[in-house]
Formats: structure tokens, sequence, C-alpha cells
């Protein structure tokens, strides 16, 4: 299996502050790989340093093959990201918000168009392209979030707590979404909290904490190491170091 | 494509990234109604009403001081009529026994003048004579009554004068043995004098603080809208955010400039129709050869990208808005120094700030109206203050390129 990310060393301090401590992974492509950890643990960090928004104080690594100092255009290019907040602007439309974000990619005219009007309509978006961004509810800010990601069709996903303070409803859809993105062979870096989502969505797993990677592999691997019969339980062996 | 307003049909005609900034920023400031109010409609109205109401105040022909006269001496009819005949005086007869301080403190006249019984005699006795004059020196309209009576008894005065000497067969051209001819080197009319004072202060004000707001908002702002990190995940360099949240800030700030202007027009208009009285020579028009007004627009736009780039710079370093807010008041206290420095220095020193950042274009503005440029000292500041540009943009985007200040905790 060809390798999406290799992650060797990788360290980010601010300040005093070591938000991620020389972790080294790799991930598979065409898996849902889940980050998972308690707050302030470094996932964030860990996926803006991947996603190249922020160069790591130490180490290195490798997206889709392109180092993240030396490359990290090219990685922008073949990337999606949805951020934990989705940072969309209020004043604009959902057909503005892609039009923009299309065009920084470079899209043309007819790309964007076509793209736009698939998208909008898988998630359901349709009938509110020309409202202001700003009267959405958080399940469809999220959904416009996730729709500018995906615009240029990347092969690679870094998703923030994509779930996260959502409604059953839009909660479902974006799982649904990452589940059919992951069919279509696509790789899924997928940061949350949330252990049932883990267990539903991804093939493999890593555990940080403290800015440190505990653990990782695939969810049977761990149960087998920690001697865990479920996810969660895993976690809380792995994180407080104790037997649920 | 056919239901899409006509904004997202300009975006999607953006040739580049850098021009999809540009849109992006501009459109969303357009539909922020506070822009609107802030940048249009209040300089629209609040600069006319800044020139005017305060001049509305202080001119007598608008605002004619109330002027009680309390008349002891029957006979000094002539002094009398000499007051009632003055337009810019609202003159009522007081009767004795009222109380004078009580209706000058009530504001029921802004002046009170007393002509003693013995003034006409005194006169006539050709000793001096004294009137009384009850006013409030911090009424403005109370102060300009007493400047108009003093100098209708200056008048006054004269005439006695000129009177007597003709009665004792004197020339009463015998009390002017000097007469003063003026030579302006620099052909610099009051009216040039005046705007050439003003306008760089003005324009210097509008062209750089015009933008304070919307690169506050585009910096610190999206800092605390949490909108900075999805548009830093995108192809594009940060130098190319910079470069097209700093021209879209530069398109904000000329159309802000453009609609102060409209108010200065209005404002300066309705000033010069209507109180001329006040002004006098700076009244008659006022002529910029186009020459002289292209170096103004050019300076103009260099003070507002120089403004830009230095708020730019600072703001980035603010988490939130509010934070920026502080940076820029800052600023503007800064940015006023030099504003002032200008209307006040000798020639002999403005023609040495020629090369200072700020300065320069002031300088450059200030002999544009005097009309005593030279093409050296153009380029000289047009040089040094594309230098300072670059250098300011250098440092908005090493500020714009550090993780630690954008992600700031």
């Amino acid at each position: 299996m060809t390798t999406a990310i290799s992650v060797k060393n990788l360290t980010k301090t601010f300040g005093k502050t070591v938000a991620v401590d020389h972790i080294t992974f790799e991930i598979p492509e065409g898996i849902v790989y889940g980050l998972l950890g308690p707050n302030g643990a470094g996932k964030t960090t860990t996926l803006r340093m991947l996603s190249t928004v922020i160069k790591p104080t130490e180490g290195t690594a490798t997206v889709l093959g392109y180092d993240i100092l030396r490359e990290p255009l090219k990685i922008r290019e073949r990337i999606g990201v949805l951020p934990e907040d989705t940072g969309l602007y209020d004043r604009l439309t959902p057909v503005e918000t892609l039009i923009f974000y299309g065009k920084l990619r470079k899209m043309n005219r007819n790309e964007i168009m076509k793209n736009m009007d698939v998208f909008l309509s898988m998630l359901g978006l349709e009938e509110k392209r020309n409202e202001k961004v700003g009267t959405f509810s958080k399940g469809m800010k999220q959904k416009v979030a996730l729709l500018r990601a995906i615009l240029h069709k990347p092969n690679l996903l870094f998703l923030d707590e994509p779930t996260s303070g959502l409604d059953v409803v839009s909660a479902h859809d974006i799982r649904d979404f990452i589940a059919k993105e992951a069919s279509e062979g696509k790789t899924v870096v997928l940061s949350t909290h949330n252990m049932w989502e883990a267990e539903k969505l991804c093939q493999e797993v890593g555990i940080v904490d403290a800015g440190k990677i505990a653990a990782t592999g695939t969810i049977g691997d761990l149960e087998k190491l920690t001697h865990e019969a479920a996810l969660e339980d895993v976690f809380i062996h792995l994180v407080k170091g104790e037997e649920p | 494509m056919s239901d899409m307003g006509i904004m997202a049909r300009i975006g999607l005609a953006a040739k580049s990234p850098l021009a999809a900034i540009v849109w992006r920023e501009v459109l969303d400031a357009l539909r922020d109604r506070r822009t609107l109010i802030t940048a249009a409609i209040l300089p629209m109205l609040l600069v006319p009403l800044s020139i005017n109401l305060p001049m509305f105040f202080m001119s007598p022909q608008r605002n004619p001081p109330n002027i009680g006269v309390l008349q002891l001496d029957a006979e000094a009819s002539g002094f009398i009529a000499l007051i009632k005949s003055v337009e810019e005086l609202r003159v009522t007869d007081l009767s004795q026994g009222q109380n004078l301080t009580k209706l000058v403190e009530t504001n029921t006249y802004d002046v009170v003048v007393v002509i003693p019984d013995n003034f006409t005699k005194l006169i006539r006795e050709e000793k001096k004579a004294a009137i009384q004059i009850i006013y409030d020196g911090s009424n403005q309209r109370s102060s300009s009554g007493v400047i108009l009576i003093k100098a209708l008894e200056g008048a006054y005065a004269q005439a006695i004068v000129e009177e007597r000497l003709r009665e004792r067969q004197i020339d009463p051209a015998l009390l002017s043995p000097i007469e003063v001819n003026t030579i302006d080197i620099k052909g610099v009319s009051q009216a040039q004098a005046m705007v050439g004072m003003l306008i760089p202060y003005f324009i210097g004000l509008l062209s750089i603080l015009a933008g304070a707001s919307f690169v506050n908002d585009t910096t610190a702002g999206e800092k605390e809208r949490k909108t900075l990190e999805a548009f830093l995940t995108m192809p594009v360099t940060r130098l190319q955010i910079l470069l097209g949240k700093y021209f879209g800030v530069m398109i904000l700030s000329l159309m802000g400039v453009f609609f102060q202007f409209i108010g200065m027009y209005v404002g300066m208009s309705i000033y010069l129709t209507l109180f001329q009285e006040l002004i006098g020579e700076a009244a008659q028009p006022l002529v910029i050869s186009p020459a002289s007004f292209a170096i103004i627009a050019l300076f103009s736009l260099i003070l507002s990208m120089t403004g830009n780039a230095i708020l730019m710079t600072v703001c980035t370093f603010a988490k939130s808005f509010k934070e920026g807010q502080q940076y820029t008041s800052s600023l503007v206290t800064a940015f006023a120094v030099p504003l002032i420095i200008i209307m006040y220095l000798p020639p002999s020193l403005l023609s040495k700030m020629l090369l200072l950042p700020l300065l320069g274009p002031l300088v450059a503005m200030r002999d544009a109206i005097f009309n005593i440029y030279t093409p050296t000292q153009i380029v000289l500041a047009l040089l040094s203050s594309i230098v300072y540009l670059s250098a300011l943009l250098f440092a908005a985007h090493k500020t714009f390129s550090s993780d630690k200040i954008l992600f700031r905790a």
C-alpha cells in the first residue's frame, strides 16, 4: 500500500510550550485515519503542520510525496482541509464562497460551476446557494466549509472535528459523506473526540496525548495491545495509563 | 449561472488568485452596513456640518449678536445711529433701572453698551469720553459683538478727530504719515496660504486614515473570526494573500477618500457662499494648475499606500478587532504629529523634510498648491516615498509570514 503521509520527529513549540513533541507515524493511502486525543493534545497543531498552514519547529513530513517545508504549495493544491472553525465569511453566499476558493485554487469557471452544482445538491444546499452564510445553522455552515474543502476533488482530506457541536442529522450527513469519500479510495485524516465515530469510520487511528503519539495502528491492533475490547477503553488506557 | 448575482459573476471573472482576494475583500466590506455608514454617509453629512456649523455661530451676519444700548445722554444719537445702522447687530434700547450684568449673564443680550450722560458734553469739550461695554468673554457671539462695537467706536472717534482737524484747517491725512506697500516674492495669495496649510492636513489625514477600519477588519478581524486558517490552506503564498488584502483595502480607502472629498467640496462651497464676510480675500477663487492637481493626487495616493502599509503591519499583531482598534487609535495620534508640524514649520526646514516618510509627500503637496515646486524636489519626494513604502510592505510581509504572530493565543 502506498504511503499518503509520512511523519518523522515532527515538533512544534510556541515559546516554551511544546504543542507537538517529536511524533513519527505513517498513514497509508485510501484509508480513514483517526487522530484521537484529549483537548490540547496537539491534534490541531499536527493537522496544521501537515496541511502546511504552519511550519514545524523540528522534524519533517511528506504529504502525497511532497515535503511540507520545501513544497507547501504543491501539497495545498492536492489536499482539502476542514479546520476546527468553519472560517466562513458571513456576508458571502455559498456560491460566492465557492467561487472565491475555487479561484484561489486556479480552477476555471466551468470546473467551479460544475463541481459546485454537484456538491451543493449532494449536501442538500441547493436552495440556499444564494443566501448569506451568516444566516445559516451550524450544520449548514459546516457543510459549506466541507464543500470548500472538496470543491477541487482532492485525494487527501484533513477534517478537524467535523461533527463537533452539530445536530444529529447534520452529523449523520457529514459522516455519510466521509464514508462515501473513503469508499472512492480517498485518504481522510480525521481528528475527533468521538470514539463511536472513529470506530465507525476509521481503519486506523493514532492516539495523541501531550503532543506525543501514544499508539498507532488499526483499532484491532490497539485493542490487542491494551487488552481492551472497545476503542473508548483503549483510549482511556493509553491516555490515563489505567484500565477503565 | 442564470441565478447568480452580479457580484458572483464578477468573482467568477477574476483572472488570478490575487484578483479573487481583492474581489472578496471589497465585496465583504461593501456588504457591511457599517462600511456604508462610516465611509460614505457620515463623511458626506458630517464634513460639511463640521466646516459650517462653527462658522454659523461665528458669523455676525448669519447669527447677529443682540446688543442692548442704555443711552443716558439724549444728545448721543450720532453714535447710537451708527450702531443701529450695522446690519450684523440686533440693537435694542434699554431703560434705566435694569440689572445690566444680569442681562448679559442670562444671555438676554450678548453685549450691553452704556452711553453715559456726559458723553456728548465731554466730546464737545474735547475731553476723553468713555462708554461702557458689558460682555461675556466665554460667549463667542458676545465676543464678536464687542469686536464690532469697538470697530464702530474707532470709526466714530476717527470721524470726530478728522472733523476737529478740518476745523483747525489741518489736513486729516496728517494722521496717516506712512503708507505700507507689500511685495510677496512667492506671489502666494492669502487664499493659497490658507488652503496650502489646510489641504495637506486634511488630505493627509483622510488618505492615511480612511483605510484604518478596513485594515483592522481584514487582519485582526479575520483572526478573531477565525477565517484566516481556511485561507492559509489554499495554494497561494502569504505574499499573495497580503497583497490581495492590501489592494482591496486600497480600493476601499480611495472610495472613503472620495466620499470625504465630496463632503469637503460641499462643505467648502457652502462656506464660500454663506460666510464670505469671515474670510474676505480667501473667498476669491483659488486656481490650482492641472500639474499641481496631479502632484496632489499622486502624493495623496502615496500617503494612503504608506498609511495602509503601516496599519497592516501593526494590525496583524492584534488578535482581535478590539485590540487592533487600540493600535489604530495610537497610530492616529502618531500620524497627526507630522500633519500638524507641516502647518507651522518655516520654509527653510520644510525643504529638508522632502526625504522623510509621510512628511515628504505633505511638503510636496504644499509646494504644489503654492506652485513653488521644482521637478527635482518632486522626484526626490517620490523616490524616497517608494523606498519607504517598499520597506513597509516588506515589514508587513514579514509580520504576516510569522506563525507566532498569526496564531498568537
